[in-house]
């Protein structure tokens, strides 16, 4: 099921290249939103790939490092390359493709951080608690994205996600059914 | 007879990173019941984050409590495997879009479901909301992911009826109520102290740790019962 995965790409490509630092989160948005309906892990890297450029961009000493002119250049060509293999339908060649950029994009944070920033990440974790809004589950948040599930959890806890539908059955309630459990 | 409680992987986690692991293991010896995990659970717990240095330290207390015989890591058998192989097929085929069906659940939190029922658990402590949600408010669950869609999403009422039917006495607390609990039975005294402020603090630290409750459950708590 490569065929749907094409536009998302493309557009990857084409924001990442006109320095479009907030495309690309667009980008992200709306393809974490297609992958939690089509539980294809495939879709939910690229929405990451696309946070993660999105974050990239979005840094200033990032943006004027001297390194950064030849990264752009390499991560181009190998959004291009990954386009290719997605023409070709060539789906262990676009998933390597993907592979590479991840790799690409963890060596220029870490080459070029301010911090230990572990920008891949924390990519992960943002669009995992995307599809965790979204109605998946922890496990299968962190099954579709590979983020880890402790970091997951603790960003979760930071959002207002649990506010926004708060439990029916009352905490004193919980607690009155352990009285008969734990007593 | 002993009470059984299955813990899954978002409770221990929960609890292990706010260092409540001695006061679980309070509970546990004060209360006289078994607390259980899958395999699946230890291996998302210990197995895996033990191998990461930020992630080490958690790891090393649930082993340390397993060591400890506190917590136990029980044995899928054949009839929980094939209950969940049943709970997987219908609750990752309650939803769809499309007519495709929607993923909610993942293997791990299926296998502490399907321990659960097959041991006849008196308690199941989850505190990721989906799970929960899909057990106890399963039409409130699919309102949520339509509205956060903004999708017609389909549901398959017999898949759903099957899921109540099966988890229709089951019990779901989160680490905040077990908390709580341990408040009202004086267990704070050795690990924090037992006042109004320990209690607001202990079930703040659960719920900025991804424990699924809301700040108005706290906050409501507190005042009736701190």
């Amino acid at each position: 099921m490569l065929e749907p995965l094409l536009p998302s790409m493309i557009n990857v490509q084409s924001a990442f290249k006109a320095k479009k630092s907030h495309e690309l989160r667009q980008i992200a948005n709306q393809t974490i939103k297609r992958a939690a309906l089509s539980n294809n892990p495939i879709e939910a890297k690229i929405a990451v790939i696309a946070y993660a450029l999105h974050k990239l961009l979005s840094k200033q000493h990032v943006r004027t490092h001297k390194k950064w002119n030849t990264i752009q250049k390499i991560i181009q060509q190998k959004l291009a390359d990954s386009i290719q293999s997605l023409k070709q339908k060539k789906a262990k060649k676009f998933e390597k493709n993907l592979e590479q950029i991840t790799q690409k994009i963890r060596q220029t944070d870490s080459d070029l951080g301010n911090f230990v920033q572990n920008l891949m990440e924390k990519s992960r974790v943002k669009q995992a608690s995307s599809l965790y809004a979204f109605g998946l589950s922890l496990g299968q948040a962190t099954s579709l994205t590979n983020a880890d599930k402790k970091n997951l959890f603790q960003y979760i806890g930071y959002t207002k996600l649990h506010d926004e539908q708060p439990s029916r059955k009352t905490m004193s309630e919980r607690v009155a059914q352990l009285e008969g459990i734990l007593e | 007879m002993t009470s059984l409680i299955i813990f899954d992987s978002s409770s221990l986690i929960s609890l292990s990173e706010k260092c409540f692991f001695e006061l679980l293991k309070k509970i546990q010896s004060h209360s006289g019941a078994r607390f259980l995990i899958t395999p699946s659970v230890w291996r998302e717990t210990v197995e895996k984050p033990q191998h990461i240095k930020r992630f080490e330290l958690n790891a090393v207390r649930v082993q340390q409590a397993i060591e400890d015989n506190w917590l136990e890591v029980v044995q899928p058998t054949p009839q929980s495997q094939v209950l969940a192989k049943q709970i997987e097929e219908k609750s990752n085929h309650c939803f769809f879009v499309n007519e495709n069906p929607l993923r909610i659940l993942q293997a791990g939190e299926i296998e502490s479901m399907a321990i659960y029922i097959s041991l006849k658990a008196d308690a199941l402590v989850i505190d990721e909301r989906t799970a929960r949600m899909l057990i106890e408010e399963p039409l409130r669950l699919h309102n949520y992911i339509s509205m956060k869609h903004d999708k017609k999403i389909q549901k398959n009422e017999a898949n759903l009826k099957a899921i109540q039917e099966q988890f229709q006495k089951t019990v779901i607390v989160r680490s905040s109520d077990l908390l709580a609990w341990a408040y009202q039975h004086d267990l704070f005294k050795y690990e924090l102290s037992q006042t109004k402020q320990a209690l607001e603090a202990a079930l703040y630290a659960v719920k900025f740790s991804g424990c699924a409750i809301s700040s108005n459950e706290i906050k409501e708590f507190i005042t009736k019962n701190g």
